[in-house]
This record gives structure tokens, C-alpha cells and sequence, in this order.
């Protein structure tokens, strides 16, 4: 009977020597941090991995994540500086920087979120309310958003600090026209493709214009300049023909006898056909010829 | 159940023994003990992985494809990574799980606005790999959510940078490069083991059917525009040829007129020299002759009067024509008169 009891006591204090070592060992990883508590207060903060020791049954632990953590902020509208609504959809990347005045200052993950969803868009609508909609959407480099975030996150990292928390970054990941205005966008944008649908056609049929009368006005000139070509080639004939005839007439006697030649070619064409008159002077050899055989 | 009571008399018979078949128990328990502890000791890594030991919680080594040991009983833990796979992030869509050619559209991931107001509907992926697989696993809780995050920030970026017509044709690649070059910078800031390594627009397209109408529109009308053009190209190409043949022509006749002048001149020459040469030997007789045979020619015909006006008196003698057979004796008894 002796020897049980000192069985089960050996098992019993061979039971609480084992907890007791598990109780004084704790062990680290690489993402969190432990704080050490002893009487409500933490008294250490261990960052990095590996295995400790600590006073068992007295000291408890609380360990806060050490790696960058992601809050994707809810969509939320907000105002720009010409009161136009847009749809502002951003996350936050952070990190607990300094877990005992995470602990004093905020305490749970949930809590801090909460606090950093409003200072993140009280700063979104900050920053937004001094730009305009064009600040935001243009056609500028793309870099220049970030710029813009990069101030909401210094704003948001500055009240931050204060927490324990460190601010990786924050970005909009949507910057968009709120839904409702979605169908005016849609119409506009239909209206604007039918504009420049009709500036391609008139753009075309303009150039087709100006290609068609270049051409009319090519086809015009060639024949003009064939016309006055021509005009030319003929005249070189008649002035040819003027000179043959000239020198062939050269003398005076020539002259008289092609004078009369032509005379007589007159004379002929002038009373060819029917019903033509004559008229005689009486002392004229044809009359005389006819009044006195 | 009955198990149980099957077996219990049988036990029962036995009880002499249970001291031996305590040891055997005992015996049984520590070579079970020892048989996990021995299954725990290895782990296996195939060549698509990367294996993080940690050793009280702290990153001790990692390992390649293979076999390895480790400490039991939670000393050691392994985290399998798959490190060297190239894994995708699809933005705006996403691939079916059993059938890769059927997908879903993912529309406010895809919908988004262009640096010109306008809105449309871009689908992409993102290529990526862990490049740290420590990092991966210890330095953010949802590295794949983060960087998720991140390059729809960054693509919207650059597509709120970005006229609609760039998005919808020709810059695409354009937009792929900026979109990869602000990912890459930012994602290095972040840290988090993941390396990008592509993104690729897979489609983009206006929003609505009837905005997808209006700019099938502009298309249909820049053809429009492009055959009007050309029509006129062929106008062209048919017109000026014919003016050049027309042309051709007038200065072809003109040639010949010319020639056919100078030809003439050459006749009449030709036909007065010889005539003139005749002539000359008897001008006086041959100019008679000459008028005569024109007279003659003339005459028949034409309505002779003869002027036998003296003094102020006006006398007109009618002659009919000589040839005229009825009209000869008037003309007989006029000159009778």
C-alpha cells in the first residue's frame, strides 16, 4: 500500500515537473511577437523567433502578428474639390511596429482596423477634396496617382505612429464614377463615338472631294494644254502656208497675176448658185458688147 | 458491442496473466510512440517546391527536392512552398475549374475608367512566382491577396492614364509594360517574397451591346471613309488616262491640219507657178482668155441689168439669163428697146 502512494506521488510530481518545464519554455515564430505578462503587465516583448524561457504559472503571454497585414477598406464615396461623387475603393497594408503601445492604445486587430479605415478615409477625402476629378483622371503618367497616395499614406502612417503601427502603404485599387452615373457615361460615350463615325465619313468624303477635283482639274488642264497646243501646231501651219504663198509671189508681176487670179475666184464665187444680179455700167465692154453688136 | 461481450468471459479467463500483457502493452505503446516519432522525421520535397524548416519557431534551413529529416514532435516544422511554380492571378474573370475553354466575367473587377472618361471592361492576369520563400511565408499573412490588390491599383492606374482607344486596339502592350514596370516597383517595396514575373490584357471591350454598337460604328465608318477614298483613287486612275488620249488626239489633229496647210500652200504654189509660167509668155491674151472663160462660167444664171443712167436719171435694163431658153427673148426685147 506504501509503495502506491509513493508510486503516485512520484507520478504526480514527475507530472508537474514536466507542465512546469513546458510552463517556462515558450516558443516564438517568425511572424509574431510575444509579450510577456506578469501581473497584468507586460514586462517583455520578444521579436524575434526561436524558444524561450519565462516564470512558470506567473508570467501568461499575448502574441501580436508581426507581418504586414492587409485591410481592404470597404467602398466609400467621396467628394472632389468640383463636387464631383466618385467611388473610392482602397486597402491598407500594415503592421503592428511596436506591440506594447498597439496593446496600451488599441488592443485587438478588429479595434485597430476600425481606426484605420477611418483615418484612411478621412484622409482619401481630405486628399480628394483638394483635387479635381481631372487631377484624378486625365491622361497624364500613370506614376502620378501614386504620388497622390503617398500623401494618404504619410497622412494615415503620421496618426499611425501613434498606435504602434506601421504603415506599408495604402493605395486605391478603384477610383471609379459612382454606379448611378454609369449610364450618362454610357450615353455620352455613345454620343461621342457617333460624332467622330460622322467626322470619318465627312473626313472621307472630303478627301475623296478633294481627290476628285484634283483630278477634274488635271483632266482640265491636260485638255486645255492640248487645246492651246494644238491652236499652236495649227497656226505654225498657217503661218508655213503664208510664207510659201508670199514668196511665191515675190515679183510684181506675180502679184498682178495672182491678184487677178483671185479676182476671178471672186468673182466666180460670188455669182455661183441661182437668182444672183448683175449689174453694168453701159460703158462697161461687156454692156457695150451687148447694147452695140 | 457485441464485441465486448463475446470477449469479457474470455478476459476474465485470463486474468492470471494480466501482468505479462501489462508489459506487452506497455511494449506496444512505446513501439507505436516510436513509429510516429520516426514518421515525423521525414518529409519529403518534390521539384516544384521549396521546403522552410523552422526549429522552435525559428527559420533554420530550406530545402530542395528530396528526402529530408527533421526533429520530431513539433520541434521542427515544415512549410512546403511552391516556389519554383509559375502561378496566375486572373483580374476581371475567371477560368472555369473544370473546363479551362469556359470562363465567368468578374465585372467590378474588369469594369474601369480611361484617362478620357470613359468606361471599359479589361480582363488580365497576372504572372508570378515566390522568389523568397521565407518572406512568402513569414512576412505578410495573404501575399497573394496583396499583391492582387496591388496590380489592380497599379492597372487601373495606367488605364485612367490611358485614352479608350489605346485600351480598346493598339495599346495594349503599352499598357501592359507600364502596368508591369509600377507593379514591380511597388512590389519590392512590399517585400513579401512574391516576384512578378508577367501580366497580360486578355481582353478588353466597351461595357454595353450599344456602346460596343457605337464603336462598331467608327469602324464601319472609317471604311466607309476608306472606300470613298479609294473610289475616288479609281476615279482618278480611269480619268486622267482618258484626258491624256483625249489630248493625245487634239495634238495629233493639229499635227495634221498643220501638215495638210503647209500641203495646201504647196498645191496653190505648185499650181500658180505653173500657171504663172504659162502666163508669162502672153500675159495680155491669157488674161483675156482667162476672164472670159470665167465670165462665161458665171453668167449662165444670173439676172443681168445694165446701168444706162445719163445725167440724173436712173435706167435700170433688165437682162434675163442667156442660157434660160423661155427667159431669151425678154432679155432680146429688153435690148431691142
Amino acid at each position: 500500500m506504501k509503495k502506491k502512494i509513493t508510486a503516485i506521488a512520484l507520478a504526480v510530481v514527475a507530472f508537474a515537473l514536466i507542465l512546469t518545464v513546458f510552463s517556462s519554455l515558450y516558443v516564438v515564430q517568425e511572424n509574431e511577437y510575444v509579450c510577456v505578462v506578469r501581473f497584468s503587465n507586460i514586462v517583455k516583448t520578444v521579436s524575434s523567433a526561436g524558444i524561450y524561457v519565462k516564470i512558470p504559472f506567473v508570467d501568461s503571454l499575448i502574441s501580436f502578428p508581426k507581418a504586414v497585414m492587409l485591410y481592404d477598406i470597404p467602398p466609400s464615396e467621396v467628394l472632389t474639390a468640383d463636387k464631383k461623387n466618385m467611388t473610392v475603393d482602397s486597402y491598407i497594408l500594415w503592421k503592428i511596429d511596436n506591440p506594447l503601445l498597439f496593446y496600451q492604445s488599441l488592443g485587438t486587430i478588429g479595434v485597430a482596423e476600425e481606426r484605420l479605415d477611418a483615418l484612411t478615409y478621412n484622409a482619401l477625402k481630405n486628399a480628394m477634396g483638394t483635387l479635381e476629378q481631372n487631377d484624378i483622371i486625365n491622361q497624364d503618367d500613370a506614376n502620378t496617382r501614386n504620388i497622390i497616395y503617398e500623401s494618404i499614406e504619410q497622412n494615415v502612417a503620421s496618426v499611425s505612429e501613434s498606435y504602434g503601427i506601421n504603415i506599408v502603404d495604402v493605395k486605391v485599387k478603384r477610383l471609379d464614377l459612382p454606379a448611378g452615373n454609369e449610364q450618362a457615361v454610357y450615353n455620352r460615350m455613345i454620343s461621342e463615338r457617333n460624332q467622330i463615325a460622322k467626322k470619318f465619313i465627312a473626313d472621307g468624303e472630303y478627301e475623296a472631294s478633294i481627290i476628285r477635283n484634283d483630278v477634274d482639274k488635271q483632266v482640265n488642264i491636260i485638255i486645255s494644254d492640248a487645246k492651246a497646243q494644238s491652236a499652236q501646231l495649227v497656226a505654225e501651219g498657217e503661218a508655213e502656208y503664208m510664207r510659201l504663198l508670199a514668196s511665191a509671189y515675190n515679183t510684181d508681176d506675180r502679184k498682178e497675176f495672182y491678184e487677178f487670179l483671185k479676182a476671178l475666184e471672186a468673182l466666180k464665187a460670188s455669182l455661183d448658185g441661182p437668182d444672183k444680179t448683175v449689174i453694168l455700167g453701159k460703158d462697161s465692154l461687156l454692156a457695150r458688147l451687148l447694147m452695140n453688136p | 458491442m457485441s464485441f465486448y461481450d463475446q470477449n469479457s468471459p474470455f478476459q476474465g479467463g485470463r486474468k492470471p496473466n494480466i501482468g505479462k500483457l501489462k508489459k506487452y502493452l506497455v511494449a506496444a505503446v512505446v513501439i507505436v510512440l516510436l513509429l510516429i516519432a520516426a514518421s515525423t522525421c521525414w518529409f519529403t520535397v518534390n521539384n516544384r517546391q521549396l521546403a522552410v524548416v523552422t526549429t522552435f519557431g525559428k527559420v533554420t534551413s530550406i530545402k530542395d527536392a528530396g528526402m529530408h529529416f527533421k526533429l520530431p514532435f513539433g520541434i521542427q516544422k515544415v512549410y512546403k512552398v511552391d516556389a519554383n511554380v509559375y502561378q496566375k492571378i486572373e483580374i476581371g474573370y475567371r477560368t472555369d475549374y473544370y473546363d479551362s475553354s469556359q470562363y465567368t466575367v468578374v465585372e467590378n473587377e474588369s469594369k474601369m475608367i480611361t484617362g478620357d472618361y470613359n468606361i471599359v471592361n479589361v480582363d488580365f492576369y497576372v504572372e508570378y512566382k515566390v522568389s523568397d520563400p521565407v518572406k512568402y511565408l513569414f512576412g505578410s499573412y495573404e501575399p497573394e491577396k496583396i499583391l492582387k490588390n496591388l496590380v489592380q491599383s497599379q492597372f487601373r492606374n495606367v488605364i485612367g492614364s490611358t485614352e479608350v482607344d489605346r485600351v480598346l486596339t493598339d495599346g495594349k502592350s503599352e499598357i501592359e509594360m507600364k502596368a508591369k514596370e509600377l507593379v514591380k516597383a511597388v512590389l519590392s517595396e512590399y517585400d513579401i517574397g512574391l516576384m512578378m514575373i508577367d501580366l497580360k490584357i486578355q481582353d478588353s471591350e466597351p461595357p454595353t451591346p450599344e456602346v460596343n454598337e457605337a464603336f462598331k460604328a467608327v469602324e464601319t465608318a472609317k471604311q466607309g471613309a476608306e472606300t470613298a477614298i479609294n473610289d475616288a483613287r479609281a476615279y482618278a486612275n480611269a480619268e486622267l488616262p482618258k484626258a491624256q488620249a483625249e489630248a493625245d488626239k487634239l495634238i495629233q489633229n493639229a499635227e495634221y491640219l498643220k501638215q495638210n496647210r503647209i500641203n495646201e500652200a504647196k498645191q496653190q504654189v505648185a499650181m500658180f507657178e505653173a500657171m504663172y509660167r504659162e502666163y508669162a509668155l502672153n500675159p495680155d491674151i491669157t488674161r483675156s482668155r482667162m476672164y472670159y472663160e470665167a465670165i462665161t462660167d458665171v453668167l449662165p444664171g444670173v439676172k443681168l441689168y445694165i446701168d444706162a443712167s445719163e445725167g440724173g436719171t436712173q435706167k435700170l435694163l433688165p437682162i434675163e439669163s442667156f442660157v434660160d431658153g423661155s427667159a431669151k427673148s425678154g432679155a432680146e426685147r429688153t435690148i431691142g428697146e
